[in-house]
């Protein structure tokens, strides 16, 4: 019998997270060396990239599950979009909240129309905008086709907003720059390390809070069920 | 520093606030099983008995 309790993946995962992110914290306001021109406020950058690749990977995980569901027609598929997405909406804002106080400290502006700010602040309209369509779809099947369909083509937005501080010149700093086709981080060693280890542990965090909106979407999907069961109920 | 400041601040506020909607999300949808479940089983002992 299916559990009102989220499974212990979530709490397994949380329990790796926690860890991983303390010293992530640790390392990010401590170990890693200032920045020379930016000082102190450069510290922001550490969660600032992680949140802003979580983004991206969630919204990766809605691009695949969705073009899985319209294969499979498997609700499992769908209920892990619908999770995803809300979660990349928050990594998105909270990409969005770090650069602002970033902007502030930086750039003397909470806002600016720069095209890497304006395309993401369009990425997250769009998936606000899938989770929209998904309350206002009627019916399971439906709701699940339209939803994948525009997981889908939101996805366009992801590869958007990473190249646009490349594409178009804006304030912006881009952390890859190419010299000669190869990649280059213009980063100390100690950053870098500093970014991948707040990268990963906030990997960690997205893993735990999917793997918790996965259990709590299929648990609302059982409400939705037993309702219909008592509806049917009564009218018989 | 001000800005370092509020800008962990926000972060760690937001998720906490995430955390805390799901886990709210959570009571609601465990208390609705409860009582979807025992109309039914009530349903069920009336159509017995």
């Amino acid at each position: 019998m299916p559990t009102t309790r989220p499974k212990k993946t979530a709490a397994v995962l949380l329990a790796i997270a926690a860890p991983a992110v303390v010293f992530a914290m640790y390392m990010a306001l401590i170990w890693a060396p200032d920045e020379r021109t930016l000082g102190t406020v450069q510290r922001i950058f550490y969660i600032h990239v992680g949140s802003a690749w979580n983004a991206y990977l969630a919204f990766l995980i809605v691009f695949v599950t969705s073009i899985g569901y319209l294969l499979r027609r498997r609700p499992a598929l769908d209920a892990v979009a619908a999770s995803a997405a809300e979660i990349g909406i928050l990594f998105t804002t909270l990409t969005l909240a770090t650069g602002s106080f970033w902007a502030r400290a930086v750039w003397n502006v909470w806002w600016t129309w720069d095209p890497r700010l304006t395309t993401t602040l369009i990425m997250w309209f769009m998936y606000i905008a899938y989770l929209l369509v998904r309350a206002a779809a009627e019916g399971e099947e439906r709701r699940g086709r339209l939803a994948a369909v525009f997981g889908i083509a939101a996805f366009a937005t992801v590869p958007l907003v990473h190249f646009s501080a490349t594409w178009w010149r804006g304030m912006h700093p881009n952390i890859v720059q190419f010299q000669g086709g190869t990649p280059r981080m213009n980063m100390d060693p100690e950053m870098i390390v500093t970014m991948l280890v707040a990268v990963a542990a906030l990997t960690l965090v997205n893993a735990a809070l999917l793997a918790y909106r996965v259990d709590l979407e299929h648990l609302s999907r059982r409400v939705a069920l037993l309702r219909e069961r008592v509806r049917l109920e009564v009218e018989s | 520093m001000t800005f370092l400041f509020l800008g962990y601040s926000v972060f760690w506020l937001l998720l906490a606030a995430y955390v805390a909607m799901l886990g709210a999300r959570q009571r609601r949808l465990a208390e609705e099983v409860a009582d979807l479940s025992a109309a039914l089983d009530k349903g069920a002992g009336r159509r017995m008995g």
